[in-house]
């Protein structure tokens, strides 16, 4: 029987797929890696919808689809089977070209780790996604941000003289300077140490209450999960749980509920 | 840790073989420069074999061969050939056809200068090779190596042609043609009797060959009863050496007698030392360069490979691989990618050395035959040694710099850092100053110092001062890539791309430098060219005041090309033409003894008028008068030398045996259109020079005030009629030319050349390039990501292979125009001045662009094709 059914959980889908007021969402998302016997189902089914202004966590565990998800809502990849769509537009009709623009307008981006370009100054990095566009950053929505965010004496730095909490700081700047429909962050604290983890987040916390910024975060931490408004808990490619309003301790033990819930449905 | 360098090797094969193309087509030329000489060696071998077939001794005058010698090397007639008085006498001829042993004895006939005109009466080109006559020897026509393969033996009034020069003339057996002998003093009609041929090829090595019946080749070449050569033919049983020796003692310490395999040998030694040896030069020429280029692009490429490999080599440091053993892997890896290359190298070398004999046939209408290339130990020797070092070389420094790191240094580098040490631009500035310091001491060896060892010390000086600039030239990397950018690298994608340029300069120089290399060899061309053609201008412009010059053009083929007395009075009457004189060239020995064989000195003379004040030649006088009289002017080099001065006698020997001692008259500055260090009135010249060189060599004209020299050479060659054909009558702007068209092949050289260190540049920063775009593949990932187009990731790409290439031009072509300035200094003191030609020097700049550009297309291509995900969900 397959684990899915196991674990009984429908998705708490407070908007209809159908409505654009939505930053971003995926219904009936399927994902297939290879072919054939050695193919690989990284999302079975995935109906999610972020809707503006939200904070977003994902969990769960190694390899249950957590960044194939970010990937295929942010247009990095393609879903297998059914429709994502970020501020209205749907990615399965966009070619290339679209979809890279796409991502520079709509879409920022916070990764784990390499996330600047090494050649280039952290002012220079902030401003790369608009660059690329042949546009100029709003001198007065910069300077806002890379103040609020405490880097402005940072910015004519290169990434090799940059902290790792700065560098994360200059990657939540680039993603909000373009102000995007929606910021994907994978794992953004998970190499940095805890007080400087702490920082970032609180600081993504902000953009989301100050400026309404929509972040969707996958994160191991149940403390930096419960940051976000929700958490989604991935499994196997589904959805199978969801918190509103966590408190550290509540997605600790959901975590560790769904743990056994795990070790049961493969015994 | 063989297998380890082996998988090593394997994993990375691709990119070894196109980092090798480099060593594969410097391996290739000098495989090709052996295969193709060999071959050519072996055939002439055996084409000279076959001539002296049924030749077992071979006799000359001592004295024809001195002068033939000495024509062969110095190139020109300042000892001219009187064939009646040292050519081979029949009375000589007779004496030895009655000794023992002898089965035949037959005076034989081979001089060159006989040149056949086409059907316009122009001379049919031989591409600069000799043009020789040769009788026709009944009793030999069966054996030797020159057979008729059409027609029959030439009587009277006939002769027989080469098969290349019956197609260049469009003739055909039964024609009628007309030869030209002694530079034009003679010519006559013949009917074409047969065709004939060397073995199987259709000419002698590109020379043509005109024979004719004996009787009448004598008359024509006027040597009385004597021939050039005698062939002596043993009787059964009686060895060539036994038969030298009897020749030998008949004929006396006045001929030079040799044994018909000598004769062959001396043949194949001439070959070897001109022709073959020039080729095989040329060819290893563009197989320096090519290894050369080549070493840079794999020392980087090594660089880079091992530097992204340093953390495999820290781990295996941690496991317990002693230093050592981590160096000999990357040795061990650079000898197999040597050994590989140096394989493809020799096989490519076929096909180079197939090219280039298809090419070179092309020129000499199958002169070489097409005989397999012969793969000899030396070869193939050679190839892998040149391989194998050149690779091991050009790794060390990486295999030293990855063993060095301690295991944990070396698990926490990053392969993309730079250096920026003080040491390079250190280490550059002493290779600089060490190679100058080379080629300044190539410029003024010892007087014992041999070609090879000048040559060696300009060349390895070269090489050295090169790489030290390759050294150097990352100080000026940042800002010629910034004025570069500003132009060229607009926008985010140039910006990016400058970055990429500046982010590793040592790589960026290093990939730059195998298209420095080539350039600067070009430029360096370029400017001794450009310089050269000003300098004959300033002759043209500052001593030579005529306006017209008229020369024989069969002068190089005939070595005795003249105009003739009559021709010059038909020009004299010319409308239009104001004043005429000729100038008449011959050999002087200095000292009461005339040795052809020895030091002998041109000396010229004028007529009447050239050399006055605004006369046809502008003579600078340093003291005494420009008027030789019954003495002689000399210049003052000579003056210097020999310690003369206005009043002194010169006592001088001709070729006539006569001496004389002259009263020097005056001393002028050396000057290049006169040519000569001795100048005597016509009269004291003709008294003592033979009769074949008393005629102007060369003749200059002036043209009345208001006529064009155009208008002028028209006349000229209307009056002239057919005796026109052979002239070449030039107004000053086309006696440029003629100077301009003789370094014409030297520029083809260049072009090759320089075409060569293009392809393989192109190559060397093409993989550069392939090897940043996958260092950066996780850059280029984060790229896409925020919002890169593939369009943009390709821009980057090529604006920085550009960069790097045209900075690689541009210190390329600074350098070479810094070393063309620096040898025209050198060479100042002859007259030199220094021009250059911007734009040929801006092709050359135009020529790295697109190199640049060319070698960024799969690079750029593969960046755009990164797939995101890979590139950023790594680790
Ligand atoms: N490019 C890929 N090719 C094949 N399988 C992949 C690829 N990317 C991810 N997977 C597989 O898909 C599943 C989900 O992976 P991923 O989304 O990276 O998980 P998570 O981020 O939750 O750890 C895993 O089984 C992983 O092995
Ligand atoms: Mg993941």
């Amino acid at each position: 029987m397959p684990q899915g059914s196991v674990v009984a959980m429908t998705t708490t889908t407070e908007t209809p797929i159908s409505d654009t007021s939505a930053a971003a969402s995926v219904s009936g998302a399927v994902k297939v890696y290879g072919k054939g016997n050695t193919s690989v189902r990284a999302l079975d089914g995935v109906d999610l919808v972020l809707p503006r202004g939200g904070f977003t966590a994902v969990m769960g565990p190694s390899g249950s689809g957590k960044s194939t998800l970010m990937h295929c809502m942010a247009g990095l990849d393609t879903l297998t089977e059914g429709s994502a769509q970020i501020g209205g537009e749907r990615l399965e009709t966009l070619k290339d070209a679209a979809l890279t623009k796409l991502r520079r307008r709509k879409v920022g981006f916070i990764f784990q780790a390499f996330n600047l370009i090494q050649t280039l100054t952290g002012r220079e990095n902030i401003e790369l996604p608009l660059r690329l566009d042949g546009e100029k950053p709003d001198a007065k929505w910069f300077h806002e941000v890379v103040s609020r965010l405490g880097i402005e004496d940072r910015l004519d730095h290169t990434p090799t003289e940059l902290s790792g909490g700065q560098i994360q700081r200059v990657a939540v700047a680039r993603a909000l300077v373009s102000r995007p429909d929606v910021i994907f962050a994978d794992e953004p604290t998970g190499n940095l140490d805890t007080t400087s983890g702490a920082e970032v987040l609180a600081l993504m916390r902000a953009a989301v209450d100050e400026y309404g910024q929509t972040i969707v975060m996958v994160t191991h931490d149940p403390n930096s999960a419960s940051v976000a408004d929700r958490v989604l808990f991935l499994f196997d490619g589904r959805i199978v749980d969801s918190i509103e309003e966590p408190t550290a301790d509540a997605v600790f033990e959901r975590m560790r509920s769904l743990s056994t819930v795990r070790t049961e449905g493969v015994s | 840790m063989f297998r380890v360098a082996v998988k090593g090797v394997l994993a990375r094969k691709l990119r070894l073989i196109l980092t090798s193309i480099a060593v594969v087509l410097g391996v290739g030329f000098v495989s090709g420069a052996f295969f193709l000489t060999d071959s050519m060696r072996q055939s002439f071998d055996n084409l000279f074999t076959q001539a002296v077939e049924g030749i077992d001794v071979q006799v000359q005058t001592k004295e024809y061969k001195e002068i033939i010698e000495r024509q062969a090397t110095s190139g020109t007639a300042v000892v001219s050939l009187d064939l009646a008085r040292v050519g081979m006498p029949e009375e000589a001829v007779t004496r030895v056809r009655d000794l023992p042993g002898v089965q035949r004895a037959s005076g034989s006939i081979f001089e060159s200068g006989v040149l056949i005109l086409d059907k316009d009466g122009e001379p049919i080109g031989t591409g600069g090779a000799p043009s020789f006559g040769a009788n026709w020897i009944p009793e030999a026509a069966d054996i030797g190596a020159l057979r008729i393969s059409e027609g029959d033996a030439p009587k009277q009034g006939e002769v027989l042609l080469d098969a290349t020069t019956i197609k260049n003339g469009k003739y055909e057996v039964g024609d009628d043609v007309t030869v030209l002998f002694q530079g034009g003093r003679k010519t006559e009609e013949f009917e074409i009797s047969g065709v004939v041929k060397f073995g199987d090829a259709n000419n002698l090595n590109g020379a043509a060959i005109t024979v004719f019946d004996t009787k009448q080749l004598q008359g024509l070449l006027d040597m009385g009863d004597r021939y050039t050569a005698l062939e002596v033919q043993a009787d059964e049983g009686v060895t060539q050496t036994t038969l030298k020796r009897t020749v030998a003692q008949t004929l006396g310490t006045e001929y030079d007698v040799i044994t018909g395999a000598e004769s062959a040998a001396e043949q194949s030694e001439a070959i070897d030392r001109g022709f073959l040896n020039i080729l095989q030069n040329v060819i290893l020429g563009f197989a320096a360069v090519a290894v050369f280029v080549g070493a840079f692009t794999i020392f980087n490429t090594f660089t880079i490979l091992v530097g992204q490999r340093t953390r495999e080599f820290g781990l295996l440091r941690a496991i317990g691989a002693s230093r050592r053993q981590v160096l000999s892997i990357v040795v061990l890896e650079a000898v197999l990618t040597g050994i590989v290359a140096s394989t493809l190298g020799l096989l490519a070398g076929y096909g180079i050395a197939g090219l280039l004999r298809g090419m070179i046939n092309s020129f000499l209408d199958g002169g070489i035959p097409s005989d397999p290339f012969p793969l000899t130990q030396r070869t193939v020797l050679v190839s892998y040694a040149v391989g194998v070092i050149v690779t091991l070389i050009a790794s060390l420094l990486p295999a030293w710099r990855a063993a060095r790191l301690s295991p944990l240094e070396a698990l926490r580098a990053n392969p993309a850092h730079a250096g920026r040490g003080w040491k390079s631009p250190v280490a550059g500035s002493i290779l600089l100053l060490i190679g100058g310091a080379l080629v300044i001491w190539g410029f003024n060896p010892g007087d014992d110092a041999s070609t090879q060892t000048v040559l060696g010390l300009i060349g390895g000086g070269f090489a050295i001062a090169i790489v030290g600039i390759a050294l150097l030239s990352r100080l000026f990397i940042v800002p010629i890539t910034r004025v570069l950018s500003t132009g060229l690298a607009r926008g985010t994608t140039g910006e990016l791309a400058t970055r990429n340029v500046l982010r590793n300069r040592a790589r960026s120089a290093t990939t730059a430098s195998a298209l420095m290399i080539g350039l600067a060899l070009a430029s360096l061309v370029l400017v001794f060219q450009a310089s050269l053609g000003a300098t004959v201008d300033r002759q043209i412009d500052d001593i030579l005041g005529a306006d017209i010059t008229v020369y024989n053009s069969t002068a190089l083929q005939t070595g005795v090309g003249v105009v003739e007395d009559e021709a010059v009075e038909q020009m004299r009457e010319v409308d239009g033409v104001d004043q005429v004189a000729g100038q008449r060239y011959g050999g002087a020995a200095i000292g009461d003894e005339f040795d052809p064989g020895g030091d002998v000195e041109s000396i010229v003379a004028f007529d009447e008028g050239a050399l006055e004040t605004d006369g046809l030649v502008e003579l600078e006088m340093d003291t005494g008068s420009s008027e030789p009289g019954d003495g002689i002017l000399i210049d003052t080099d000579l003056a210097r030398d020999e310690k003369l001065g206005v009043g002194d006698e010169i006592e001088l020997a001709f070729s006539t045996d006569m001496t004389r001692s002259l009263e020097v008259m005056g001393v002028y500055e050396p000057n290049e259109i006169v040519g000569s260090q001795l100048i005597t009135s016509i009269a004291t010249f003709d008294e003592l020079q033979p009769e074949n060189v008393r005629a102007a060599s060369g003749v200059f004209l002036s043209v009345d005030e208001g006529v064009k020299p155009t208008t002028v050479v028209e006349r000229i060659r209307d009056e002239l009629g057919r005796d026109a054909n052979f002239l070449e009558i030039l107004d000053t702007e086309a006696l440029r030319n003629t100077f301009n068209d003789q370094l014409a092949p030297i520029l083809g050289l260049v072009l090759g050349m320089l075409s060569l260190s293009l392809v393989i540049a192109l190559f060397g920063i093409g993989n550069t390039m392939a090897l940043n775009v996958f260092e950066r593949t996780r850059e280029i990932g984060l790229l896409r990501a925020v919002g890169g187009t593939r369009g943009q990731l390709r821009r980057i790409i090529r604006v920085e292979a550009v960069l790097v290439a045209l900075f690689g031009a541009i210190v390329g072509v600074i350098v070479g125009v810094g070393a063309g300035r620096a040898l025209i200094g050198a060479l100042e003191d002859e007259g030199f001045v220094f021009a250059m030609d911007p734009i040929t020097l801006l092709l050359v700049l135009l020529g790295g662009f697109l190199a640049g550009l060319l070698a960024s297309v799969l690079p750029a291509r593969r960046a755009a094709r990164t797939d995101v995900l890979a590139a950023i969900a790594t680790e």
